[in-house]
């Protein structure tokens, strides 16, 4: 219905100048107008007022007419209404205000106000639009709450920002992002410092502001690709030159997507491996050295292999013509071989035989080394055993008291250490031949974290001040004539050991016996239940 | 087919010594009457396989036992066994290596390529003439080639 009412009043103010050429005291037509009328002589007085008028001035127009507009509305003069209606009044203009009047009670109210010139002076039109503005001004203020409000969102968003700012700078990676232009968006702390450029000397500035042109080409290369295919680039590494001196880098080039999912540019994360890379180059260097050593090594074991082959196949041949030429001349019914010839033609073949034990005992020693291990379950009391039944065999005019003690069981290779505990009984035997009654003990006990294992003998035992020769390869302590032998067995001995990653030793003094002692890997008792 | 033109057994060897010392032992042992001495890898293909200087020969009068020593001038004693093992109308000659080297590897090998027996050459020649007469009264006595 206002809104009706409202068209209604702006079709009249529209036509407020058809109305203008009223007749001077024919005013009854206004008098039933919705909108205030009001007629101000060209003395300020009141000449006229509708009823609407009365509630627009909101005193009676008996308190008005003939009064003077100034006298009625006191201050009023130095307002602009005022000065409106003056102009109005003068030089006969139109005006279409609106204007807010203050009510001598302090209230005001909101009017739209057409003012025209009349014969009589000047015509003033009036609608209240109160009741409009101040809804205008609830929209006005919700609009300006909002506006608030928004600032308000505006500063948690600034305060996010900032937070993701120092988030952004507090990575230890550089991370950028570029648009599609090349021209980086935004770059963290860890990005300036090691350009050495501050941070806003870097946004907005393309590829080529800060590198040199081959190597921005070669970037903007990579990043065309990125943002064509969508897909990231990763781990790629490379050498770089920093303030700091030269770098290396692993980096992940990322599409950057809008919330459309449009690629509008590049993220850039950068991590600096310079120590990795450093370490790597260190760890090649070293596998290179040991590729080198392990080449070496293995061509030093071909040319043993070669060298311990030859030995064994053409070492051995002149050795059995000579024997065997030596046996037939020794026969041979043709010549006369006196008693003599023959002597020295057995020496010829014993010192052959010798050296083919030699060669036979270096290449069994040589071949410790090479051959695999077999690990099982030895029983090193029933081996020492059986090999002391077949010395006695051996033997059989010599009086030797064999103990054997109970000794524990151990894992080890049992072809080799057959060999240790046949070489170390057999030098027992050998040493105790001198000895009427000759004692030979083998004995082994468990300690903490290895079996230890002796070897005991009353035989012509050895000066402790040759002890580090015992063991060595061809060393000997006795002459061939007093106790043959090739010098290897001891030596074997502690290969094999070691091989065990034992220990071996001995104890000894002249003529009163030695005692061999060696530790294998011990056997927890459960894992010797477990066999 | 005259019995002068059987060989029992067939020498492989090129140290002369080592030729002599054997020969003496197989006679020693009455084994020496029907012995054919080759001095390299290729001699002994060509006369196993009837080819070269052996062409005339008659492929199927075979040895009864081969006495083969592995290191040898041109084509070596392990690649003459391959040979012969892997041919039908000579892999059940028995081959028996008889040789200076104990290298495992060669034992193994060997072995792999089915030789009958691997013997090592001793230094004493007491052990040799043994060594020799216990393997010739072995192939040539004892063994019983299959029936072809």
């Amino acid at each position: 219905m206002k809104d009706v009412i409202e068209e209604r009043i702006y079709k009249n103010s529209l036509i407020g100048q058809a109305i203008t050429p009223l007749k001077t005291n024919d005013y009854s037509i206004l008098d039933n107008m919705l909108e205030g009328c009001q007629i101000i002589g060209f003395d300020w007085r009141y000449i006229y007022l509708n009823d609407a008028a009365d509630i627009h001035n909101r005193r009676p127009k008996k308190e008005l007419i003939g009064k003077k507009y100034m006298d009625m509305w006191p201050g009023i003069e130095n307002t602009d209404i005022s000065r409106i209606i003056k102009h109005c009044m003068e030089e006969r203009g139109h005006s279409h205000i609106e204007n807010e009047f203050l009510f001598p009670d302090g209230t005001s109210g909101w009017f739209d106000l057409i003012i025209n010139p009349v014969p009589d002076g000047v015509f003033i039109l009036s609608i209240d639009i109160t009741e409009r503005k101040s809804k205008l001004e609830a929209g006005n203020n919700k609009i300006l709450r909002e506006i608030k409000k928004q600032n308000g969102l505006k500063d948690i968003l600034l305060k996010h920002s900032e937070e993701q700012q120092i988030i952004f700078d507090s990575i230890p990676a550089w991370v950028y992002y570029k648009d599609k232009e090349n021209r980086f968006i935004k770059v963290n702390k860890a990005f300036s410092e090691i350009m050495g450029t501050a941070k806003d000397q870097l946004e907005n500035k393309s590829l080529f502001d800060i590198y040199p042109r081959e190597q921005a080409e070669a970037y903007w290369k990579d990043d065309k690709e990125v943002m064509a295919t969508g897909t990231p680039k990763k781990n790629i590494i490379e050498e770089m030159k920093s303030p700091k001196g030269t770098i290396w880098v692993q980096s992940d080039k990322i599409p950057y997507y809008d919330a459309r999912g449009v690629i509008i540019g590049i993220i850039g994360f950068t991590i600096v491996i310079t120590k990795r890379i450093l370490a790597e180059e260190k760890i090649k260097k070293l596998n290179e050295y040991l590729k080198a050593n392990i080449i070496k090594t293995e061509a030093a074991n071909k040319e043993l292999e070669a060298f311990s082959y030859s030995v064994s196949h053409d070492l051995r041949a002149p050795l059995r013509a000579i024997d065997g030429f030596s046996k037939v001349l020794m026969e041979s019914k043709a010549n006369n071989i006196d008693s003599e010839a023959k002597r020295y033609l057995n020496i010829i073949r014993t010192n052959t035989q010798n050296m083919g034990k030699l060669i036979d005992d270096l290449l069994s020693f040589s071949r410790v080394g090479k051959q695999e291990m077999r690990l099982s379950l030895v029983n090193m009391e029933l081996m020492a055993m059986e090999i002391l039944d077949e010395l006695k065999l051996q033997n059989p005019g010599r009086n030797i008291g064999f103990i054997i003690k109970n000794s524990p069981q151990t894992m080890a290779d049992a072809i080799l250490i057959k060999i240790v505990l046949i070489n170390l009984l057999n030098n027992a035997v050998k040493y105790t031949r001198l000895k009427k009654e000759a004692a030979i003990e083998f004995g082994g006990s468990i300690e903490d974290n290895e079996n230890i294992y002796y070897i005991k003998d009353n035989g012509a035992g050895f000066d402790m001040k040759y002890i580090g020769k015992l063991f060595g390869v061809f060393q000997r302590l006795h002459s061939q004539e007093e106790f043959e032998g090739t010098g290897v067995g001891l030596a074997l001995v502690q290969r094999i050991i070691q091989r065990h990653s034992g220990r071996v030793w001995a104890e000894g003094s002249v003529n009163d016996g030695a005692v061999f002692y060696f530790t294998l890997p011990n056997l927890k008792k459960e894992e010797i239940n477990e066999q | 087919m005259s019995n002068d033109t059987i060989i029992e057994i067939l020498l492989v060897e090129d140290n002369t010594n080592d030729v002599e010392l054997t020969l003496m032992a197989l006679k020693e042992n009455n084994l020496a009457n029907h012995v054919q001495v080759v001095r390299d890898g290729e001699e002994a293909i060509d006369f196993i396989f009837s080819s070269g200087k052996f062409s005339g020969r008659d492929i199927n009068l075979k040895p009864k036992v081969i006495l083969l020593d592995l290191k040898l001038p041109k084509v070596d004693g392990i690649e003459v066994l391959r040979k012969i093992r892997s041919d039908d109308r000579t892999k059940t000659i028995p081959v028996v290596v008889l040789t200076s080297s104990k290298e495992e590897r060669d034992i193994v090998e060997t072995y792999k390529l089915g030789v009958n027996s691997y013997i090592v050459k001793p230094v004493q020649f007491e052990n040799f003439v043994k060594v020799v007469k216990d393997l010739g009264m072995y192939w040539l006595m004892v063994n019983q080639p299959p029936v072809k």
